[in-house]
């Protein structure tokens, strides 16, 4: 990529996290309302488009997607549950994302989201989410050295595991892929990294707590 | 807020400590003002969040419109 696009997007990366940092500071907001609309819905309105934009025509701009993720993250904090209309589009839309560019931010996506709605209205969305994360992980990480080389997305994987079990077991346990998710534990066993294997042994204690 | 909130200075700005403060202390003050009074903090949501809309919609439409060209130009 020539390097005026380059500089474009390192531009547009800033600039999400920019976003990002000033939603992380409202937090007062969601917990002052009641029936009130929330003062940040009409902008979500006009922010929303530039979301999708985004993880459209950016999917492969791994620092975009990460950038992008953290202001959702945040966007949905402040937004609390006048974020739902947007909750479907934006799995969706991270699902899609990570069948074209397999990274762990549109895991974390997910997971981030399940920790905010984890509600009952919203299993089977997120079942959803669980059965096509585990059938395309599978395919990533399809052997013990594929799960070394990507210890980021093993972590993250695991990491969206830990919050299934934790959330919502019983969409965890509903898995039509859980075949494929223990081929992916077992293949885990062992890896290098630190971070990867703390989170990948977290997993293992936190199911064997609800076994 | 609108001195220094400009678009065009906006589009100049990295995600440096410098700036990076710039929005932490405007966040604080929205944040604030919506402990306060929410019809407040809804008018100046947009006066904080749009500025910084612009510049990056700008940034996503030419990197669009390089990437049209170069496609054009290879096809």
């Amino acid at each position: 990529m020539p390097t005026v696009e380059r500089k474009l997007i390192h531009d547009i990366q800033d600039l999400l996290d920019l976003l990002a940092d000033w939603f992380q500071g409202l937090e007062a907001i969601p917990t002052r309302l009641k029936h009130e609309v929330n003062p940040l819905a009409n902008l979500f309105v006009e922010l929303w488009p530039f979301i999708d934009r985004l993880l459209t025509e950016f999917v492969n701009e791994d620092g975009v997607v990460e950038a992008l993720c953290r202001l959702v993250k945040h966007g949905m904090r402040a937004m609390d549950s006048q974020f739902v209309p947007y909750l479907q589009p934006l799995i969706r839309k991270a699902l899609t994302g990570y069948q074209q560019n397999s990274i762990g931010s549109f895991i974390y996506t997910v997971e981030f989201s399940l920790k905010q709605f984890s509600q009952s209205e919203h299993q089977a969305l997120f079942l959803e989410a669980l059965n096509f994360i585990c059938s395309h992980t599978i395919q990533v990480l399809a052997s013990a050295e594929n799960c070394r080389r990507s210890p980021d997305l093993v972590n993250d994987f695991f990491g969206l595991s830990t919050r299934y079990l934790r959330y919502n077991k019983e969409v965890f346990f509903s898995c039509s892929q859980f075949e494929s998710f223990v081929t992916i534990l077992l293949f885990a066993v062992g890896i290098e990294s630190s971070e990867a294997a703390t989170v990948h042994s977290r997993f293992i204690k936190e199911l064997l707590k609800v076994l | 807020m609108a001195q220094i909130l400009v678009p065009e200075f906006i589009s100049t700005w990295s995600y440096a400590d410098c700036y990076r403060d710039i929005v932490t202390g405007f966040s604080f003050l929205v944040d604030r003002v919506s402990q306060q009074d929410l019809q407040r903090c809804s008018t100046l949501v947009p006066l904080v969040a749009k500025p910084l809309l612009v510049p990056l919609n700008e940034a996503i439409m030419e990197v669009h419109e390089r990437t049209c060209a170069d496609n054009l130009e290879e096809g």
